[in-house]
């Protein structure tokens, strides 16, 4: 039972610890500003994460990790729930915005987000993330290389992904923790550092309320979950990075915008399975040492992914006993692979008795054609690498041998067979000029002074590969902007 | 709560059925996982997946009088396929085969 109510002053709060919150509260204490940084999810080191990749998805994600998004079909969708966010459980990936969303946002009249403006702050990140995409080691990754062989036998793009790494010792659980230390996460790097500069911070804590008077944030209501305490933060200033699921749902329940969380977007994963004739060892690699990006314009990436038991085994889940075991004994020949879309369909979070509801909406036709077309030529640039089997990511259909076999399976699939995961969700509360915006392209919340978004959900639109770069960025400019006016 | 961890573990012994690489902790392991996973979701999955799967033991009682967790395996698979093919039944199958195959095999990833 939550009993007392402790009181705590700050002149600015940050609330959530993700790549956009990170960014806010280093930015804010490196300008000799009293902040405090409160997030909900524990602080866990290194040591913590030698566990089963099981134990450690409960731990570290959002609900367990099976909180679906309904509809048809059901869309599983992972999120951290950690000191750091989601950068302690994604790949590392730090892309700069493809210049060609930068100027459709630009196109809407989204002013002060061009690559000129965001470069010196993708710099500032790259080298605070130690980002480098040359992590490849002869005899190893050996399950990326296929790919970029591959995709240049097809004349397809294919590149070296940059990745916030330092070290990487190839543990192969980027999903759950690096046991290794080597995942440059923002709890290591931009938190720290925000804590050298001064900057307070406080884990276990779990936002209820934003309470407004006269278009001013007030106080923030919050739990202390580790001791059952309520609290009232009295804040001057609020700035919210607490998910792109979240940050809606706060801003819904205090009565601070209608509209949030009504058009989330988010990627959709696809796991494929592929069985080559010699041993390639991709447990023994690291994941997403290259990408092809042949098709990125029309909503479509591919790379290799984590492959261990757990992940195979989930992979899998979809096949007979039989065939699972047949499959999973040819563990050192095999590797799974992820084509990444970016659908056209949305969906809307609704708040639902003190938890949420998330209802997504994919296009009936565009959406199942970019899944057609996703496994179409993911399978086509498997078995142009030498692949034997190609097990796809579809209830009620069989393994396919060759390209032709997957073409005439994938040509009659229907939207209920695909098994989809969702890991980048974002623009719930995209920034915008037209009515219809939850924030101005300052990241303040309309009708409210001196609360500011800075995660995911402000990003105007899907930006269609992993966002962490988008967002931190982002977060910069926002922050600094807000300093530089103040 | 003890039907409920009953019928649990007899339906991740289905789903483990001639999984060689998994042993008898991975096993009790997976049921432990499966209840704390459920345990975690927000009450409006809790409750209707749990009323769920003690409600199987219905069937099991209405067609071959036994507790679903007391039916001899190859009933037990008969009846667990069947019902999978309902609305529902068929979103449990996937969860938990889903959790259980995870947790089995990242104990198994552990142990090796």
């Amino acid at each position: 039972m939550v009993s007392m109510i402790k009181e705590i002053d700050c002149d600015f709060l940050v609330i959530g610890s993700g790549a956009g919150g990170a960014v806010a509260f280093r930015e804010l204490a490196m300008a000799g500003k009293d902040v405090l940084l409160i997030e909900e999810g524990d602080n866990w080191e290194e040591g913590d994460f030698d566990a089963p990749v099981s134990e450690l998805t409960q731990k570290l994600y959002r609900d367990g990790g099976v909180i679906p998004f309904l509809g048809k079909p059901a869309i599983g969708f992972g999120e951290g729930v950690a000191l750091g966010g989601s950068t302690v459980i994604n790949g590392g990936l730090l892309w700069r915005t493809p210049e060609w969303i930068l100027d459709e946002w630009q196109k809407r009249g989204i002013e002060g987000y061009t690559m000129n403006h965001l470069s010196p702050y993708f710099d500032e990140i790259e080298r605070s993330l130690n980002v480098s995409n040359e992590l490849e080691i002869d005899g190893y990754d050996i399950d990326s290389q296929i790919i970029n062989q591959s995709a240049i036998d097809l004349g397809w793009k294919s590149v070296r992904v940059p990745r916030a790494t330092r070290n990487c010792s190839r543990k192969n659980q980027c999903g759950a923790g690096c046991p290794s230390g080597a995942k440059q996460s923002v709890d290591k790097t931009y938190i720290k550092s925000g804590i050298d500069y001064g900057g307070r911070l406080l884990t276990g804590i779990r936002v209820i309320n934003l309470n407004k008077k006269n278009c001013k944030i007030k106080s923030v209501v919050a739990k202390n979950l580790k001791i059952s305490e309520k609290i009232l933060f009295k804040c001057k200033t609020v700035f919210l990075a607490a998910g792109a699921i979240n940050t809606p749902l706060l801003l819904k329940k205090s009565g601070l915008s209608a509209i949030a969380g009504s058009q989330l977007q988010f990627h959709l994963n696809l796991k494929v399975f592929a069985k080559f004739p010699n041993k390639i060892n991709a447990h023994k690699g690291t994941i997403f040492t290259r990408q092809i990006q042949e098709f990125e314009k029309e909503g479509l990436l591919i790379m290799g992914t984590n492959y261990s038991p757990s992940y195979i085994a989930t992979a899998l889940e979809h096949l007979d006993n039989e065939q699972f075991n047949k499959y999973f004994n040819m563990y050192e020949n095999s590797a799974m692979y992820t084509p990444m879309i970016k659908p056209e369909g949305t969906a809307r979070i609704i708040p639902f008795f003190g938890s949420k509801i998330i209802k997504h909406q994919l296009h009936p036709v565009h959406d199942l054609n970019k899944m057609r077309k996703a496994l179409d030529v993911t399978s086509r640039l498997l078995f142009n690498a030498g692949a034997e089997v190609v097990i796809l990511p579809l209830a009620n259909s069989p393994i396919v041998m060759s390209y032709s076999q997957a073409l005439s399976v994938i040509n009659q699939t229907n939207i209920s067979q695909y098994k989809l995961l969702s890991v980048h969700a974002m623009s719930s509360c995209g920034m915008g000029v037209d009515s219809y915006s939850v924030c101005d392209t300052d990241g303040k919340v309309k009708g409210t002074d001196n609360l500011y978004i800075c995660d995911a959900s402000v990003l105007p639109s899907n930006i269609g590969e992993s966002p962490q770069g988008t967002i931190m960025a982002f977060s910069h400019t926002i922050v600094n902007h807000y300093l530089n006016t103040e | 709560m003890y039907l409920l961890k009953k019928t649990l573990s007899a339906i991740v012994d289905l789903e483990l059925e001639n999984h060689r690489n998994i042993n008898e902790f991975d096993r009790r392991g997976a049921v432990e996982y499966s209840i704390n996973a459920l345990t975690l979701m927000p009450w409006f999955f809790r409750y209707p997946l749990s009323l769920i799967t003690i409600f199987i033991n219905l069937f099991s009682l209405f067609l071959n009088r036994s507790m679903f967790f007391k039916m001899s395996v190859n009933d037990r698979a008969m009846l667990w396929n069947k019902l999978a093919g309902y609305p529902g039944f068929q979103s449990l199958k996937k969860l938990i085969r889903t959790l259980t195959l995870m947790s089995a095999y990242g104990q198994y990833d552990k142990r090796n």
